[in-house]
């Protein structure tokens, strides 16, 4: 993990965060795309975690020469602010689809 | 044999959330013995986030959904899987990114933690953040074994 730079994995966590809540809400209301992912490895959701995974090391590897800025607290705030808005966003979207 | 799954999937998410619990700690003393502990802990948190992830998720894809979801979906609390397990299942895709972005940040700014309070202040937010969001799951999980729970009870009685 040495070898990427913070701002590389600060990017690579806003690229899953995002990428997860679109293809969350995307596969709920898109039954093609739910099964083109299933079509992909067996399960919707295991294929949602492999190109996570794979999302976020090809985004930390584009970005791993940018240089990180003296104090990097705003990365990691900008990345947590993804994350809290990211999960309220997919609470918010399946308590619609319930009620 | 899915409870000894389930039940190793939480275990290892409870560890995960209190080795982040334990790197934050350490880089809030902010000695150097406390940073390499940390460094340490974060690494451990890592290693149990994924670990969690591949026995929450055999179980998840095995077993919940012929077995656990059409009951709780059936039950009296059937928001427990329309909403909460929904949400649960892809939110805890983020955490073991944020491990990683906790773990690596740590790695990377190494010994200048001990001088920079910055430094030290955003390895705290991802490690705490890491513990918090891990706490969270484990709530849902409660609350989706409730629902199961109920379910199994409206069946019984």
């Amino acid at each position: 993990m040495n070898s990427f730079s913070i701002k590389a994995l600060a990017y690579a966590c806003h690229a899953v965060i995002w990428f997860v809540v679109i293809i969350t809400i995307a596969t709920e209301l898109a039954e093609p795309v739910k099964g083109f992912l299933t079509g992909l490895t067996g399960h919707h959701w295991t294929a949602k975690g492999i190109i996570s995974l794979v999302l976020f090391f090809a985004v930390a590897f584009i970005f791993t020469k940018k240089e990180d800025p003296a104090d990097v607290t705003g990365l990691v705030r900008g990345v947590l602010f993804s994350a809290v808005l990211g999960a309220i966003t997919i609470f918010i979207f399946y308590l619609f689809e319930y009620s | 044999m899915t409870f000894p799954l389930i039940g190793l999937h939480a275990w290892l998410g409870e560890f995960a959330a209190l080795m982040f619990v334990w790197a934050f700690i350490g880089l809030y003393s902010g000695t150097d013995s406390n940073i390499r502990r940390a460094k340490l802990a974060a690494g451990l948190g890592v290693g149990f986030l994924f670990a969690a992830w591949l026995a929450g998720g055999f179980y998840y894809v095995e077993f919940y959904g012929s077995g656990v979801k059409p009951l709780i979906k059936a039950g009296p609390f059937p928001w427990a899987h329309k909403v909460v397990m929904e949400t649960k299942e892809h939110v805890f895709l983020f955490l073991p990114f944020l491990g990683l972005l906790a773990y690596g940040l740590m790695q990377r700014l190494g010994s200048q933690m001990t001088q920079d309070r910055g430094a030290r202040v955003a390895a705290m937010y991802a490690t705490g953040s890491v513990a918090v969001i891990a706490a969270g799951m484990a709530f849902f999980g409660f609350l989706v074994s409730s629902g199961f729970r109920a379910a199994l009870e409206q069946i019984a009685l």
